[in-house]
């Protein structure tokens, strides 16, 4: 997933993370160390722009400690905004949403089942969608809760409205199952490719709704050695990324047990004065 | 001497007055984000104290609100985001808000951005096209109205005015110039926007330490009006350099809440304490020692 979401950041674009996200700061990283070196990245809400040659290696722990190490700006919330108002058209920005519909409106607020579930909140979600050309969303968990038919609360604009808004927009979607795609047409959610090892059994039982699907569907191209790599051994040797697949008790014990590695690795590693 | 002007007066008090400042029913904005740089020795302080009915702006929120919540002393909350990042849900915030026990009024960034943005700028809203059609701007409730420029549909992002904001910083002189640093989310705007403002600082410098490098303060003391020495006074979010999330804490706190306990955790660290430096002894030297970073 995390080099599919990679393969998404252009040479020169920016790419910014919102809140939490581990599974994109890696994506981030692991792309300006191959294939887009010049881009820039935000991090922790956009507040943190940071510059490296060698990738960073991604921290739950010292996440705000590794950007400001190489830091070369801070700002606050608005003047993020103020980048993404006027360089919309190269901003990489992965969403995780709490559902995600047919016509790729998203939900970070509230779930209807049997009782009204409060989620945390979509934070900028709800800005910032229907703002990029290509709106970048990321599901880690692919089940039928999380694609449903129509969101409980519309936060980030699908393309359903077909207004001005919808002209020209795009949204891509990776899950744990493929590549998705919305834009426009009256099918809504059409698969692009199916991750290897995958059928298509599972990916429609999985989704709550009909996706359109093609005669001959593509595969994901796997990752490169390089790739796995550079995202096992330099970037996330902690396996940080794993997190965002578990939930409940299994992610709380993950959690832990990394914190834990994470402490020792830094109090047996060389560590850099910050600047005061 | 004749010709100093306001700002560059002796701000200083001790938390208890700083805490008593604030009134029942006030409308409190908090600064940090989720799990970085919250205000909690000045939460932890109101919280003794007793204040009743607060009505809180928290532009992303964690610990913070939910223990104000386990409290019973919010009235009403507005965010754009509430939960403890990597750990997950704030099981005060949503069970309140599940049961309709506390006002919610779900933001968005930007919602609360142009909200305090209009202030900055002396205006009554701010207008823009964002978030029209979505549910969010529903639950707002904001007007709409046709531009008298264009005659396209824009939003009234209304003005947004705290009472009090809440900030916890690195560094302050005595007078309230700071230095806010690492993530900033919407602090210098709750300083300039809100009626008073309120800073619990790691340090408090000399006024003379800033004089001749004016690029360090971010927050000029025109916009506060009292400070207070608070180390560790963040805990258990983040105040970088000096010390990481205290995940191991909040990780404790969430396992009261889910046994049902959050009364528990409150009697033993808040109001069982009379001292925010009693906490902190209470959380232990040895888990201070695994947050604090070299160098800070």
């Amino acid at each position: 997933m995390i080099v599919c979401m990679a393969r998404e950041v252009g040479s020169k674009d920016i790419m910014a993370q919102g809140l939490t996200t581990p599974m994109a700061i890696i994506a981030y990283y692991l792309a300006k160390a191959t294939h887009a070196p010049e881009a820039s990245i935000m991090q922790l809400a956009g507040n943190i722009m940071v510059y490296f040659d060698e990738p960073p290696q991604a921290s739950i722990l010292y996440n705000e400690y590794r950007a400001m190490e190489h830091a070369v700006h801070i700002c606050g919330q608005n003047e993020v905004y103020e980048t993404i108002f006027k360089r919309a058209g190269s901003i990489v920005e992965f969403f995780r949403p709490g559902q995600i519909d047919k016509f790729g409106n998203t939900n970070n607020s509230i779930v209807k089942t049997e009782r009204t579930v409060r989620l945390p909140g979509g934070f900028g979600i709800p800005d910032a969608s229907p703002l990029y050309r290509k709106t970048l969303i990321y599901c880690p968990r692919h089940d039928r809760r999380v694609f449903v038919e129509k969101v409980d609360h519309i936060g980030g604009l699908g393309l359903n409205s077909g207004g001005a808004e919808s002209a020209g927009r795009e949204i891509r979607i990776i899950s744990e199952l493929g590549v998705f795609r919305v834009d426009g047409g009256s099918e809504g959610m059409r698969l692009m490719s199916l991750h290897p090892g995958v059928d298509v059994e599972s990916l429609v039982s999985n989704t709550g709704f009909e996706l359109s699907i093609p005669e001959n569907i593509p595969e994901t191209p796997p990752p490169t050695g390089l790739e796995l790599r550079l995202i096992r051994e330099k970037i996330d040797p902690l396996n940080i990324r794993r997190l965002e697949f578990l939930s409940g008790d299994d992610r709380l014990e993950a959690l832990k047990k990394m914190l834990d590695e994470e402490l020792q690795m830094w109090r047996s590693s060389r560590v850099k004065q910050p600047k005061i | 001497m004749s010709g100093w002007c306001e700002c560059l007066r002796g701000k200083r008090v001790s938390l208890r007055e700083a805490c008593e400042s604030i009134s029942d029913g006030d409308f409190l904005a908090i600064g940090g984000l989720t799990i970085h740089r919250k205000p909690m020795s000045m939460l932890h302080e109101l919280i003794r104290l007793g204040r009743r009915s607060l009505r809180l702006l928290v532009f992303g929120g964690g610990p913070d609100v939910d223990l104000l919540i386990a409290s019973g002393m919010v009235e009403s909350l507005d965010a754009a985001y509430v939960g403890f990042e990597i750990l997950g849900f704030a099981p005060n915030f949503r069970s309140a808000v599940e049961r309709g026990e506390i006002r919610f009024t779900e933001h968005t960034e930007y919602s609360i951005m142009a909200g305090l943005q209009a202030n900055l700028l002396n205006a009554e809203f701010i207008p823009s096209r964002l978030l029209l059609g979505t549910d969010v701007l529903k639950g707002l409730g904001y007007k709409t109205f046709r531009s008298p420029l264009t005659g396209e549909v824009l939003v009234a992002y209304p003005r947004i005015t705290a009472d009090v904001a809440l900030l916890h910083v690195q560094r302050c002189d005595e007078y309230g110039n700071a230095r806010v640093d690492g993530v900033l989310a919407v602090d210098l705007l709750l300083a300039k926007s809100s009626r008073r403002v309120i800073v619990t600082a790691e340090k408090i410098v000399s006024a003379g330490d800033f004089a001749g490098s004016p690029a360090e303060i971010n927050l000029p003391s025109t916009f506060v009006d009292m400070v207070v020495e608070s180390p560790l006074g963040a805990h258990p979010t983040s105040c970088y350099p000096y010390y990481t999330y205290d995940l191991w804490h909040m990780i404790s706190y969430l396992e009261y809440c889910r046994r049902g306990m959050v009364d528990d955790y409150l009697r033993k660290y808040v109001t069982g304490v009379e001292s925010f430096e009693s906490y902190l002894d209470l959380v232990g030297e040895d888990s201070l020692s695994r947050i604090m970073v070299e160098g800070g």
